[in-house]
């Protein structure tokens, strides 16, 4: 690390451009040579008398002229490469050196150092006397030395590959001077920078060490590197959390318009009586009537599933309603379709919360009715609000469906699908955070089952700074008291209907209840009145009901997306007893 | 044998090179290279940057040698036309070649 901070990027840009100016010199002297032979041959008017010169000699004094331009021209094209090389090294040593200012600053935002070694020194942590307080502090402490370990890595990482990068350029264009010299072959990219590949990625989703890795990765880019790898390798930077969201955006799209034609033309294919693909055999939810026809049903059912699905993610992206959608996540490879769109400007917005759907939600079915229910909110959010807020819906996990309640790894009925979705938006949260400079706010909404795969995600150390769980049946035994999350105290909310059968027999399967659980705040979902009184428009019914417009539970949760805590209606007396009463009766 | 030469050309042919040659003197590209190690200190580019810089100087090298060359033969085949055209006239007008 220590030669990376000694390291003069000035120094590589300036050879450049003299490398450069010595380009243009032997530009400039191929011309002079190949004017010299047009003179030697009479081509050019030298003094009152023009002559051609021709025979043997002639031709062979052509034929040496014109070697000698080309090879200058070749020569001054190898001079091209070097200097090329020289500057985008110095261009990739100046990222390393910004990846460990980075590093520092987000170890400073803690109180800490870094050493030249990449150790982190933190500042000895006297406990608060409060264990949610301390819980969060080191929720903070261990967020911040991954980020800081990764940024750490990638500068040595870059400096490492921009150094053998250079030396093999540098290698390369100094053996091909000289007429046996082996040819450059300029314009591909074994002679060209190499654009450096994203880390490796580990199987499953990331873990907060690998999300900030992929951030400093992309940070570590030139912006016309970016726009390669968007434009290349858009699987690279489309699912990948951590890379700024305007960045995965414009990668998706790209992702997008290739899932849809090949999506398209499988079901084309599978119409004309093609057979089913590997990995479309036994994926759809066909009947099995005979094998060859049950597999082309449910291959046809998978692709036409995609179809829907992608069609759905368009229409959303093109709504015009004045707040710009972006795509932020589009995977069609497994059996459910997964995407996310964001409402308003993610990479700046102050306020940034996702919202987590739950049982049977698909992208198909699902994602238009969240993304309206979604603008709404953020409208009522940024009435409290100061600053924007952006919001995503996120519907990145492979949701429990209906027909597979009696399968055992992908019920409803256990924790098993949000463990893994848990950790799917753990990485999706922490990316957010990583791709920015200053992370924002952040909450997350976390509707019915969605409210489990929650309490999974906050196991994981993860810049979550409040969160809510509405129509939950439980958190799956993930949380029991908010010193599990690492939240601060309040950051833990709840909303359940007093009719909502899910938050009343949820708990049965996926226990503890979320409002049993220590330190959670209540609030507000009823109000006392019929139906039309104030009270009834007050009050949200039964459990998809929690974002009716001009209801408490909508406003508490757009007070939370806002950071209002001061904002929220909290649980009164008379819905407490009302809920009290139903499980005393239910019992 | 039919030759057409206008020896003035092939001189200022020569003359035009002398001055490409001067040019090339100016690109001192291992020169340019050569404070590169000293800003990858302790890398593969400051352990190879000795023969890089070897590399161009010995082949720019070579390429001066080549256009000098040139422009040396040309300047040859002027003077050389120019004595077969005085050898041929004096032998035809009946002048002593000698």
């Amino acid at each position: 690390m220590s030669d990376l901070i000694a390291s003069r990027p000035d120094q590589l840009s300036a050879a450049a451009r003299r490398l450069e100016d010595h380009r243009l010199a032997l530009l400039d002297a191929a011309g002079a040579v190949l004017r010299a032979r047009s003179v030697a041959l009479g081509g050019q008017v030298v003094g009152p008398a023009t002559s051609r010169w021709s025979g043997p000699a002639a031709t062979g004094g052509a034929a040496r002229l014109g070697a000698l331009a080309t090879e200058i021209t070749r020569i001054a094209g190898a001079v091209g490469v070097a200097g090329q090389a020289l500057s985008h090294a110095g261009l990739r040593l100046v990222a390393g050196l910004a990846a460990l200012e980075r590093a520092s600053e987000v170890a400073a935002r803690r109180g800490a150092r870094v050493t030249d070694l990449g150790a982190v020194i933190l500042p000895a942590r006297p406990s608060s006397g409060d264990a949610v307080l301390d819980a969060h502090e080191a929720r903070e402490d261990a967020l911040m030395r991954s980020e800081v370990a990764a940024y750490v890595l990638t500068a040595q990482r870059v400096a490492t590959e921009t150094d053998l990068e250079l030396a093999r350029l540098l290698v390369a264009t100094a053996g091909s001077v000289g007429p046996g010299g082996p040819p450059l072959g300029t314009g591909e990219r074994g002679v060209l920078p190499t654009l450096l590949p994203p880390p490796p990625a580990t199987e499953g989703s990331a873990g907060p060490e690998e999300v900030f890795t992929s951030a400093a990765w992309w940070a570590s880019l030139t912006s016309q590197e970016r726009g390669q790898a968007i434009a290349e390798h858009p699987e690279w930077v489309g699912p990948r959390d951590g890379v700024s969201v305007a960045d995965r955006d414009a990668a998706n799209r790209v992702l997008l318009d290739r899932a849809e034609s090949a999506a398209t033309a499988r079901v084309a294919a599978l119409e004309a009586g093609g057979e089913p693909l590997a990995g479309e055999r036994g994926a759809g939810r066909a009947p099995v009537l005979g094998m060859g026809l049950a597999e082309r049903a449910s291959a046809l059912e998978l692709n036409r599933g995609r179809v829907d699905a992608l069609r759905a993610v368009r229409r959303v992206l093109a709504r015009t309603d004045g707040a710009r959608r972006r795509l932020v996540l589009v995977d069609v490879a497994g059996r459910q379709p997964r995407a996310a769109v964001a409402i308003g400007e993610v990479d700046s917005a102050p306020h940034v919360t996702t919202f987590v759907g739950g049982f049977t939600t698909t992208v198909a079915a699902d994602l238009e009715r969240h993304d309206t229910d979604l603008a709404r909110l953020r409208v009522e959010a940024g009435g409290l609000a100061s600053g924007d807020v952006a919001v995503v819906t996120w519907l990145g996990y492979d949701a429990p469906q209906v027909e597979e309640v009696a399968s055992p790894s992908r019920t409803v009925l256990s924790g098993g699908v949000a463990a893994q979705g848990g950790e799917q938006l753990a990485a999706f949260v922490t990316g957010l955070d990583a791709a920015r400079r200053v992370p924002p706010d952040q909450s997350v909404l976390a509707h019915s089952y969605g409210s489990v795969v929650l309490s999974f995600a906050l196991r994981r150390p993860t810049g979550i700074d409040r969160v809510a769980l509405f129509g939950s049946p439980g958190t799956g035994g993930a949380v029991n008291a908010i010193v599990d999350t690492g939240l601060k105290p309040g950051g833990f909310n709840v909303l359940g209907s007093v009719d909502d059968p899910v938050v009343a027999g949820g708990s049965v399967v996926l226990a503890p209840r979320a409002a049993s659980v220590l330190g959670s705040t209540r609030l507000s979902t009823y109000a006392p009145g019929g139906a039309g009184s104030d009270g009834g428009r007050r009050t949200s019914r039964g459990h998809s009901d929690y974002l009716k417009a001009g209801s408490d539970s909508a406003r508490n949760l757009a007070a939370i997306a806002a950071d209002r805590p001061d904002a929220t209606i909290p649980e009164s007396g008379a819905e407490r007893l009302r809920k009290a009463s139903r499980r005393g009766s239910s019992r | 044998m039919q030759i057409r030469v206008e020896t003035v050309q092939l001189r200022e042919s020569s003359s035009q090179l002398a001055e490409v040659l001067a040019r090339l003197d100016r690109v001192r590209v291992a020169d340019d290279l050569a404070g590169v190690g000293s800003a990858f200190r302790g890398g593969q580019v400051a352990a190879v940057n000795r023969r890089v810089c070897g590399g161009w100087t010995d082949g720019l090298s070579a390429l001066r040698g080549r256009v000098r060359s040139t422009g040396s033969a040309l300047d040859v085949a002027a003077m050389g036309y120019e004595v077969l055209e005085d050898v041929a006239r004096r032998a035809l007008r009946g002048t002593s070649v000698s």
